[in-house]
């Protein structure tokens, strides 16, 4: 079954889950125009909830606290004018 | 204990196989590496120390003309061999997080490149999905938890107590006993010293500072931001032994201790 945030929303409430995927901010980035540096709020603030999700499930609220940020549409899809390589994709030894 | 994956945005793994299909001899370090071991952070920059040989450059440029396309005018300048400062030099990419090259980082001499990177750990950065699941994952160098660790504490990074705090938490969880470069164990003693050196530090008293019994002292306030006092246009006045300066505007207490003198002080 496909896991999606509705179910963790049922779960655990929807005010529960949106204040669990905010931005935690530590930090400017080392160039004014680099991004900032945050964490996903859950894991600091609500260490319970965090610590209790499977793998897959921290990856999901982590996707959703992406999407607080960034647009995640280009951030995972788009990849512009760029190539990808044939093979090459691990390092060598 | 969950299991940490690093991640990374679609472009940043694209620019890892490419540096990777050339054999780059590269480590990453920093935010990134730290990414590694703890799976709350937010996707950033990568930070890579690129070796800083003629060989190891001219693989690199060929690794980002082989990206971005034979036109592409950005590489790696040549005198980062001669001069390689702990610096970034390159920035790759062109979405909201990239990937910025250093031909040397803080804790080593790049002389050092070659120890760091025989001891350097292997990681693998994945690409998150809507579903929860990760995708198409890239292997990568990144610093050994003592290097990441030595790195951090010499580092000018304004949360270097949190990202010390993320790598003591990570060896404290797995059992791990955080080493010098010289091989020697870091201390609890050193620890404390460590983030002594990373707090910030308590103001001392100063009675300048000090609120007066309206609440706040104007004139420190405005000095402070670089206004000076008119001095031809103002007058002064003497309340309760110390001169105040107040203007009508400001002086809006309605204390039975202060009198109202007409006071009249311009700022500039």
């Amino acid at each position: 079954m496909m896991l999606s945030l509705n179910d963790l929303t049922k779960r655990y409430g929807a005010e529960r889950i949106n204040v669990a995927i905010q931005p935690l901010y530590i930090a400017d980035g080392e160039e004014p125009l680099d991004p900032s540096k945050y964490v996903i709020n859950a894991s600091i603030n609500d260490p319970e909830l965090w610590e209790s999700l499977s793998n897959d499930e921290q990856n999901l609220l982590y996707t959703a606290h992406l999407d607080t940020l960034f647009d995640t549409k280009d951030l995972l899809n788009s990849l512009f004018d760029v190539n990808e390589p044939d093979g090459g994709f691990e390092i060598p030894d | 204990m969950q299991d940490v994956k690093n991640r990374a945005s679609r472009e940043q793994l694209a620019i890892l196989r490419h540096l990777n299909k050339e054999a780059v001899r590269y480590i990453a370090f920093g935010d990134f590496a730290l990414n590694g071991i703890d799976n709350s952070r937010t996707i950033g920059n990568v930070q890579l120390w690129i070796e800083p040989t003629p060989d190891n450059v001219e693989r690199c440029n060929k690794a980002i003309k082989n990206m971005y396309g034979a036109r592409s005018i950005t590489q790696l300048p040549q005198s980062v061999v001669t001069n390689p400062e702990a610096k970034r030099t390159l920035t790759l990419g062109s979405g909201e997080v990239r990937v910025a090259v250093y031909p040397a980082i803080s804790g080593f001499h790049p002389a050092e490149f070659k120890e760091v990177y025989q001891r350097s750990e292997k990681g693998r950065a994945y690409l998150p999905s809507q579903t929860g699941k990760l995708d198409g994952s890239v292997g990568y160098r990144q610093l050994n938890l003592n290097d990441l660790y030595h790195n951090v504490q010499e580092s000018k990074s304004i949360h270097k107590a949190w990202n010390l705090e993320t790598i003591e938490r990570f060896a404290t969880k797995n059992d791990l006993t955080l080493k010098k470069p010289d091989g020697s164990e870091i201390t609890a003693q050193d620890k404390v010293s460590i983030s002594s050196q990373t707090q910030r530090k308590r103001r001392t008293h100063d009675p300048r500072f000090e609120p007066n019994e309206a609440g706040f002292r104007f004139e420190i306030v405005l000095q402070h931001y670089g206004y000076q006092l008119d001095k031809k246009k103002s007058r002064l006045t003497m309340l309760g032994g110390c001169t105040k300066l107040e203007s009508k505007a400001i002086n809006n207490s309605s204390s039975s201790s202060r009198k109202d003198c007409g006071t009249k002080v311009l700022w500039t």
